[in-house]
């Protein structure tokens, strides 16, 4: 019960974000950067099991960034620039010019690793089809369908989220599903961006997920998750993990006034939602470090609306938004805020 | 608006993205490794470029690129009586704003003056949250006249310092269900300004009856509205090149497609800001426009 698991990104080490700033520029090899990839790999393992997470990831060190190592391992894409998301924030942006393959299987390895050096289950994140459509500029298919009018546009993004669903995501999760994870986790952060595609989320998650042999849930994260609760239970996932945190109070309390930000439990509770929660109790936007007493109010306030047996405690999302240490203090107390609600609700 | 020619008018509107070396200068200046003076340099220079590229493609106007505003809000939340509040989703993208939170707004020339190129080239045009979006998209503490006020007198200051043409961004205005008293009200100051209604993200065509009785011109963008219902329309300012995606238009075929349902008169512009895309596709999409100008 109330099991406990990180969502995905830990920051990298300095030593690591310089050695790969030096591969991306192309002054090394990818043999060169791998053994600081497998040193903070490790380092991360070990840090996530000290802060005492049952189930535990290495905060995503063999990757770059969520959009960017899948974009480049993917034939039919290729990177166009930096775009940016806010003030002089930036990401960078691939063009779809062809239809999308796979190029290299990009989590093979990765996850091989990790499992054969934790000494816990493994929950391993791969980025979803939809939101690596979403997040791509989509010439080939609007070149076949046109870019004027809605319904081209829908069909365009349809064809691109389906076609990497099928022949890119679903493979790799065939083949993750042979090693000895506990459980797969589709991040989808762009699901909600259009409300009139919620078909397609849905549509492109179940092809990714066709003959997986593997439990996998979902991650959805910043997002109006109104828009979202008439279709949770067609997309056939074990779990959705979802932010709550950053719209809470930091008041301690489990009644309605203090836990403000987990309204959202009501409607699930009304609309008979039945799977796992992956309940956020960690805002990853600020250093302030929750208090124990914190979690526990918010996972007993959620118990009041979702079986205890069903609730997974985690981070609104991946800590990479903070400095390791911090981001050691946040999971520390999130695993003994939960420890103090396992004892009320037993 | 402008002379006609056998060709369409065509030229680019809205916020220019910040070139590869912008963007590096700022993250440096945010980390104190160069100072506010070595910013302002670097993007002196990238405003000469992009001046200089909009005059070499040859489209019909220069848009000021306004590369230094974080989102369409941001000389406005420097002003007194309003603050940036938190970052907030920019309609359906990955693109996000800060929420402005205005109490008292009064219009301050001096923080509007470190915002517009003009200082620096002569551009033609320049985009201003239109009243109805920001009023929507803020969190008001007073009432909505109180941004009309403060976008009127903006357009009267800018147009005063040179620029022919304010294009006012009112994505909400056929985003979501429109108010159209309240769209009445808040333009009713405007009628006799250089200004232009820009409309994106909906399709104008279910309102354009609204803003043909406003008697100001607007946009269509053409991604979200019919080509064939502009024709219940009287705006022929078409957003026909997609500003959000790197697939570049052939101007030839885009042109035909448009006369054979419009007819001669037209002008075209791209749908959304160019800030979309990166800095060098953006380039791509500015000299497609000048291609459209010029016939080729």
């Amino acid at each position: 019960m109330l099991t406990t698991q990180e969502i995905g990104s830990i920051r990298k080490p300095r030593y690591l974000v310089d050695k790969y700033r030096e591969y991306l520029s192309g002054e090394t090899s990818y043999e060169s950067l791998l053994p600081y990839i497998r040193g903070a790999s490790l380092d991360t393992l070990r840090m996530l099991e000290a802060a005492g997470l049952d189930w535990v990831f290495d905060g995503e060190m063999h990757r770059w960034e969520m959009y960017y190592h899948p974009v480049v391992n993917i034939e039919g894409i290729e990177i166009a620039g930096q775009v940016r998301v806010w003030d002089n924030y930036y990401f960078i942006k691939g063009r779809v010019v062809d239809k999308p393959r796979l190029k290299r299987d990009y989590h093979y390895e990765e996850a091989k690793y990790i499992v054969g050096n934790s000494s816990r289950p493994v929950k391993f994140p791969v980025t979803g089809p939809y939101t690596l459509a979403d997040w791509s500029f989509n010439e080939y298919y609007t070149r076949e369908l046109g870019s004027m009018g809605r319904e081209a546009r829908y069909e365009a993004k349809r064809r691109l989220a389906i076609d990497l669903a099928r022949d890119v995501i679903n493979p790799i999760l065939k083949r993750l599903s042979t090693l000895g994870l506990r459980r797969i986790q589709i991040d989808e952060p762009a699901a909600t961006t259009h409300p009139g595609e919620m078909d397609i989320v849905v549509e492109a998650f179940r092809e990714a997920v066709k003959g997986v042999e593997k439990e996998v849930s979902i991650h959805i994260c910043y997002s109006d998750y109104r828009i979202l609760l008439p279709y949770m239970e067609s997309f056939g996932a074990v779990q959705f993990t979802l932010e709550f945190a950053n719209r809470d109070s930091w008041e301690l309390g489990v009644d309605d006034d203090k836990r403000i930000g987990y309204r959202l439990l009501k409607d699930l509770k009304e609309m008979g939602y039945g799977l796992e929660l992956g309940l956020g109790v960690i805002d990853v936007h600020v250093d302030r470090v929750e208090p124990p007493e914190l979690v526990r109010d918010r996972i007993l306030y959620a118990a009041k609306y979702i079986e205890p047996e069903k609730l997974y405690i985690n981070p609104d999302c991946g800590l990479r938004t903070r400095s390791r240490d911090i981001a050691y203090y946040k999971l520390r107390n999130m695993v003994l805020g939960t420890l103090m609600a396992r004892e009320r609700l037993l | 608006m402008g002379i006609w020619s056998d060709m369409p008018e065509a030229f680019p509107v809205g916020i220019f993205p910040r070139s590869d070396r912008l963007i590096r200068t700022w993250k440096a200046y945010e980390r104190g490794e160069v100072d506010e003076e070595e910013l302002n340099r670097v993007y002196i220079v990238h405003l000469h470029e992009v001046y200089r590229a909009m005059v070499d493609t040859g489209v019909s106007y220069t848009h000021d690129p306004q590369s230094n505003w974080h989102d369409i809000f941001r000389p406005f939340t420097k002003m007194p009586g309003i603050e940036a509040g938190p970052v907030t989703r920019w309609y359906e993208n990955n693109t996000f704003y800060r929420m402005p939170i205005i109490k008292e707004p009064r219009f301050s020339p001096g923080v509007m003056d470190g915002y517009l190129g003009r200082q620096v080239e002569k551009f033609d045009l320049l985009s201003l949250p239109g009243p109805y979006t920001m009023a929507r998209l803020s969190r008001l503490e007073t009432g909505a006249e109180e941004v009309s006020n403060l976008i009127y007198r903006a357009v009267n200051y800018v147009l005063g310092k040179g620029y022919r043409k304010v294009f006012l961004h009112e994505p909400e205005i056929v985003y979501r269900e429109l108010d159209a008293r309240l769209l009445e009200k808040l333009y009713k100051p405007f009628k006799d300004l250089d200004i232009v209604i820009h409309t994106y993200f909906g399709d104008v065509s279910k309102i354009c009856r609204i803003l043909d009785s406003l008697g100001i011109d607007y946009t269509a963008d053409l991604m979200e509205t019919p080509l064939e219902k502009v024709r219940e329309c009287k705006s022929r300012i078409l957003g026909a090149v997609d500003g959000a995606n790197t697939l570049l238009e052939d101007p030839g075929e885009l042109v035909q497609k448009i006369r054979s349902v419009v007819g001669d008169e037209f002008t075209v512009i791209n749908n959304v800001d160019l800030d979309f895309l990166p800095y060098s596709y953006a380039l791509e999409k500015l000299r497609l426009l000048g291609r459209i100008r010029g016939g080729v």
